[in-house]
């Protein structure tokens, strides 16, 4: 498995990027997200061992968030929690990274 | 006026605004100031930008330091090296000899030790402020919890006590090089 989509506890849905959970492949995925669908990041907080970017990507924004403990995951900032654009960017990483160590 | 008076005529005028204002300020005074605080907090509201307030400011700001004596020495990015430094000395601050669970509490509590000081070093206040409240760390259960959760979403089914530990003293990564190639990103 390359992303697990999961709901939290505000019925958000997370986009966990399975094994890719370090600091440094949180700045090579939010590299990913400017170079393959223009987003922008509207906010970048980096703590010692957490981070959390707000995204802006066409109509839509999304967090991206690090915690060392867990890993590196984002989720749609809309009210439901769901996003197609999101959907998308996690079929589109599954099918790059899948076969891949 | 004229709509085009003389320069001399100007400066006269705004002599006279400043005069008007002048008094306009003296017989208005703001009514706190005329006020006694009676302690520091009462004074920080008074007149928050006094020398006195932001004093009182400052010191509960360095409440959250403890009396660690290299506390506020680094820039943020210098207290995040210091911090990835220290945790590169963990696996050899365990004992190899003692029981899993005991060396992954020991790293445990090593890293949030190091996340803590980290934060004291660091010279801006207010984001170690900040990170000291929203970076809270877990609790040695809460801790056990996620990284379960974590090595499940890695797809290891019902993991073991001895899986846990292991992923707490160093998690599993995939080779970077690899995953940047597959994401088509330029250097």
């Amino acid at each position: 498995m390359i992303i697990s989509k999961e709901k939290n506890s505000a019925g958000n849905y997370e986009y966990h990027l399975v094994r890719m959970g370090s600091w440094e492949f949180f700045s090579d995925f939010s590299e990913f997200f400017k170079q393959q669908y223009s987003a922008i990041p509207l906010v970048k907080d980096d703590g010692i061992y957490t981070r959390l970017w707000k995204f802006s990507c066409g109509e839509e924004e999304f967090y991206f968030e690090h915690h060392e403990d867990i890993g590196n995951w984002f989720y749609s900032s809309s009210g439901d929690g769901q996003s197609n654009l999101l959907d998308n960017i996690a079929n589109d990483i599954s099918s790059r990274i899948n076969g891949t160590d | 006026m004229p709509a085009f008076a003389s320069k001399g005529h100007l400066i006269r005028s705004f002599n006279k605004l400043g005069d008007l204002l002048l008094t306009f300020g003296k017989q208005n005074k703001k009514p706190h100031a005329e006020q006694k605080a009676t302690n520091d907090y009462e004074q920080a509201v008074l007149e928050p930008y006094s020398p006195e307030s932001v004093n009182f400011r400052s010191s509960i700001f360095y409440q959250h330091y403890g009396n660690n004596p290299n506390r506020g020495l680094m820039s943020n990015v210098e207290a995040r090296k210091w911090y990835l430094k220290k945790e590169a000395t963990i696996p050899n601050l365990l004992n190899p000899n003692e029981p899993l669970e005991q060396q992954a509490r020991k790293a445990f509590e090593l890293r949030n030790e190091f996340r803590k000081e980290a934060r004291e070093r660091m010279n801006d206040r207010i984001t170690s402020d900040r990170l000291t409240r929203e970076e809270a760390n877990f609790t040695w259960d809460q801790m056990h919890e996620k990284t379960r959760s974590k090595l499940i979403r890695n797809g290891t089914n019902n993991p073991s006590d001895n899986e846990i530990y292991n992923e707490i003293i160093s998690s599993s990564q995939r080779s970077r090089t690899s995953v940047n190639a597959a994401l088509g990103l330029e250097k």
